[in-house]
């Protein structure tokens, strides 16, 4: 396994993170201590989660228990890494608003969440807390501000921005900057892949120029871009979470990459993630 | 960029995808990707 530095913390991660996004649903709760452990067992020390992870209605499919049923995926991901806490680098995040109109980027529910994951994590801190996506309607001042209480109260040690855009990276960073606040952002994650780049326009150069880490998830494009056997499933892609699936566009572009690298001789999961 | 979420739903999966993120091509081969990926329609 190969690592680097998350942005400029000093901390080093595996190039490789795991998502568990579908923990609880595949893979299933029993599976995932699985996969969990073969991670550890790559090299893998670096995880990432969410409060809304596994047990909303975003990850339902035909087969699994419905979401009011299912654990969250911070629980399994908490149960599975007993004992190995210290080995790894536990990132989750907060501030998803689909399924709770109380929810945000607000101190009071970022603290309420945060305390709910401690406890489903089994742990006394988390690594990296994303602001999951931005809030309109909290100013980025309050969300920073009780980041900075949460960091100097040893409950986070990093925090960073999810599915913001490179202007609101910027500005949190003159924020943090200007208060003295210890909560600047470290990273950003974003949706990124082959098929959608859009990333590289803007918010790649504002991390480069600040030296935040990017952190793109959904790098195979729901698998489309892993291998094209995904076409001969019922649910795939985005279909997953509730999306239209993949366009004729991706297919196509998907089927010229597969081709090219079988050229190289390479499978087109391989030529993705390289 | 520091690391890359992939979601692996199965042993073989996180393994094939643990081990892509070894792979370097070549900047040819970067240039061919991205030219095939640039497509403004996606």
């Amino acid at each position: 396994m190969k690592y680097s530095t998350l942005g400029p913390t000093g901390v080093r991660v595996s190039r490789v993170c795991v998502g568990t996004a579908t923990f609880g649903v595949a893979p299933s709760v029993q599976a995932a201590d699985g996969v969990v452990r073969a991670a550890l067992d790559l090299g893998i020390n670096f995880f990432d989660t969410a409060d809304v992870y596994g047990s909303t209605p975003t990850f339902d499919r035909p087969g699994a228990p419905p979401a009011a049923e299912r654990e969250p995926a911070e629980e399994i991901l908490g149960r599975a890494l007993d004992g190995r806490r210290d080995e790894v680098v536990l990132a989750t995040k907060s501030g998803e608003r689909r399924f709770d109109p109380n929810a945000g980027l607000s101190r009071r529910y970022i603290i309420q969440q945060v305390e709910q994951s401690l406890r489903r994590l089994r742990t006394e801190r988390i690594d990296l807390y994303y602001a999951h996506f931005p809030d309109p309607t909290t100013a980025l001042e309050q969300t920073l501000a009780v980041y900075d209480d949460l960091i100097r109260q040893g409950k986070l040690r990093y925090v960073a921005l999810s599915n913001h855009p490179a202007w609101q990276v910027t500005e949190a960073l003159w924020i943090a900057d200007d208060r003295r606040l210890v909560s600047a952002p470290v990273a950003a994650q974003v949706m990124y892949s082959l098929l959608d780049r859009t990333a590289e326009a803007e918010l790649a150069a504002a991390c480069v120029r600040f030296g935040l880490s990017i952190v793109p998830y959904a790098p195979l494009h729901g698998g489309l871009l892993a291998d094209l056997k995904v076409l001969d499933r019922d649910i795939a892609g985005d279909k997953r979470y509730g999306g239209p699936g993949f366009s004729d566009t991706e297919i196509a572009v998907a089927r010229d990459l597969d081709r090219l690298a079988r050229e190289w001789g390479l499978e087109m999961y391989q030529v993705s993630l390289a | 960029m520091a690391s890359v979420i992939v979601g692996a739903e199965t042993i073989d999966e996180l393994c094939k995808n643990a081990s892509a993120a070894d792979i370097e091509l070549t900047p040819e081969q970067l240039d061919a990707v991205s030219a095939l990926t640039a497509d403004p329609a996606l």
